[in-house]
């Protein structure tokens, strides 16, 4: 009797453990096993490529295309766009050694498309992944040649602006993105941004004892901290990345400026010239005015 | 080298007709007032010269969309409800609204005061009351300068706001398309006046100093541009396709000597002629229309080359 007494006590112990979470979960729309860490547990998360231990065996952009539905999950893409939101990039060092550069969204801070989406499709989520909304986009392209990245791409089938969601749908369900889950090299890790930024300042003095002078941590505060953090070998610009990408709207103000300054001054000055009638210019008859009849 | 085109010849189509309009619009309107109304015509004319050609630039907008029948979501959208959509920090939003207010007050309002003088407008419902409004045109006019500056300056500033190295490095591709537009803008004067048969050799020897102007700015723009880029070491793929590449054709012959320099000369020969064939001016005209597409189309598809 006392043993069953004690399940007893158990039995309700956990089930008000149970009913009270479940309804916590309820109120508060959180996802089962999200909810000791918050809605989005992924926001702190980063991915590190490490570019001294890729081998190209583009594993990443199969397992990507696999994972996203996209088509022709075998074929090899230059460059990222509509249908290959992951590729690897060969790039030839000074010494003839191939680099191998893992190209996606990386997932910035303050991403351009962003901001200079004017349906505000392309969007910073809540746990820090770069979005385009499908069902807002218009097709414009404006963010196709914002990206500093060269990143999304235009898909004719959709009509919308397309790109790497940071395996968004498999983050939700506890999983990580595929192309790290892919990488048979251990080129590609997810964790914690700090773990991970501990991790590739040791790879990156490995790299500088072994040689490798230009060595270096790349994405820690380029456009606000990137979310994927790189591990390169030599500098930025040879391995086809911009050294300060810039944020395509972050001299908007200037841009305009010479605008007005040029129609107002430039144009207008001239024009007042020209056009301007002195006295014993012939007055200020009409010239020219015939009815349209 | 990757050549892939974001926005093409649909996107140049509209950047130059909104160019052209707004210039036609604020040349005439400035004419007219710092004349104080000598040449009045070139405002009425001017005003005639925008609503048509802005709609099928927007048309071609539309037809570049991926989605042109979600167009609206550049406006208004319905999720989480209804609400006016404006993204500050993008152009091309800011540029939607600046079209609006540009089409109203310069495409619609304004010519609609003009057309209450004409025989054929005091007839219509509306526009009839306009008639004799000679003030209140002016004011309108004089507010309506502002959008069409603006919407001059945003085809340019639309491309500079970007990564693309030849359009967003340096500041210039808004003063070269200001320039362009100006020249494109007094082209379409003189083939509207031409039209309407008042395209007098006073008007003319006018325009054709406005258009000296702009071309000397365009000139030097690109000129500018190019060694600033060259300075910096950016876009060097795209201006050795411009001077001497795959582009060279379209800026040797297309943007430089057919669409601006023939037509200066030839406009240049008409006035030094006084009373010569007024054919001459409105070729010239075309050729220069076509020199400011060919410009747009050219910054476009040289962008893309990295």
């Amino acid at each position: 009797m006392k043993e069953v007494g004690i399940k007893r006590r158990c039995f309700l112990k956990f089930s008000g453990l149970a009913f009270a979470s479940t309804a916590a979960n309820c109120f508060f729309g959180l996802r089962p096993g999200f909810a000791a860490e918050g809605r989005t547990p992924w926001r702190n998360k980063a991915m590190l490529n490490d570019t001294a231990k890729c081998i190209g065996c583009l594993s990443c952009a199969t397992a990507c295309k696999k994972a996203n539905s996209l088509p022709d999950p075998y074929k090899y893409s230059l460059e990222t766009d509509a249908e290959t939101w992951t590729t690897v990039k060969f790039k030839k060092a000074a010494d003839n050694r191939v680099l191998n550069v893992k190209m996606q969204c990386m997932h910035c801070t303050t991403p351009s498309c962003a901001g200079i989406c004017p349906t505000g499709a392309a969007r910073v989520t809540e746990g820090g992944v770069v979005v385009i909304d499908q069902e807002v986009c218009i097709g414009c392209k404006n963010c196709v040649v914002a990206c500093p990245f060269n990143v999304p791409g235009f898909s004719e089938e959709t009509g919308t602006a397309r790109k790497c969601i940071f395996c968004k749908g498999r983050l939700e369900k506890g999983l990580i993105p595929a192309c790290a889950e892919a990488c048979p090299a251990g080129a590609i890790e997810f964790g914690n941004r700090s773990d991970l930024l501990t991790k590739a300042t040791n790879r990156v003095n490995e790299l500088i004892n072994r040689g490798y002078q230009n060595a270096q941590v790349y994405g820690i505060d380029q456009l606000g901290g990137l979310k994927v953090l790189y591990v390169l070998p030599e500098a930025p610009e040879a391995l086809g990345l911009p050294h300060s990408p810039k944020l395509a709207n972050g001299d908007s103000v200037l841009k305009w400026a010479t605008g007005i300054l040029t129609a107002g001054v430039l144009a207008v000055a001239p024009l007042r010239s020209i056009f301007q009638e002195r006295a014993g210019d012939g007055g200020s008859k009409p010239e020219g005015r015939v009815k349209i009849t | 080298m990757t050549y892939e085109v974001v926005w093409g010849f649909p996107v140049a189509l509209y950047l130059f007709l909104g160019g052209m309009t707004s210039a036609a619009f604020y040349i005439g309107v400035l004419a007219e007032l710092f004349s104080k109304g000598k040449y009045r015509n070139l405002a009425r004319i001017g005003s005639y010269t925008i609503l048509v050609p802005i709609v099928i630039g927007l048309f071609m907008l539309l037809v570049d969309l991926g989605r042109p029948l979600s167009f609206w979501h550049l406006m208004i959208q319905s999720q989480p409800s209804w609400h006016l959509v404006l993204q500050t920090g993008s152009v091309m939003s800011i540029g939607v609204w600046l079209l609006v207010i540009y089409i109203i007050i310069c495409g619609v309002i304004y010519p609609a005061f003009w057309l209450a003088e004409e025989s054929v407008g005091s007839r219509l419902p509306i526009v009839n009351l306009l008639k004799g409004k000679e003030k209140l045109r002016k004011i309108i006019g004089y507010i309506g300068i502002f959008p069409a500056f603006l919407v001059s300056i945003y085809t340019g500033v639309l491309l500079a706001v970007s990564s693309i190295s030849l359009w967003g490095t340096t500041p210039f591709i808004p003063i070269l398309f200001v320039a362009s537009a100006g020249t494109a803008g007094i082209a379409s004067l003189i083939i509207a006046l031409y039209c309407v048969k008042q395209l007098s050799f006073e008007v003319m020897e006018k325009l054709v100093k406005a258009e000296t102007v702009f071309v000397c700015l365009e000139f030097l723009t690109v000129f500018v541009l190019i060694v600033t880029l060259l300075f910096k070491g950016q876009a060097l793929e795209a201006i050795k396709a411009i001077l001497g590449g795959s582009l060279a054709v379209l800026f040797w012959i297309g943007f430089v000597l057919a669409g601006a320099i023939l037509p200066y000369l030839m406009n240049h020969y008409h006035l030094k002629l006084r009373n010569g064939e007024k054919r001459l001016p409105v070729v010239a005209s075309v050729l220069s229309l076509f020199g400011s597409l060919f410009l747009r189309y050219l910054v476009l598809m040289a962008g893309y080359i990295r």
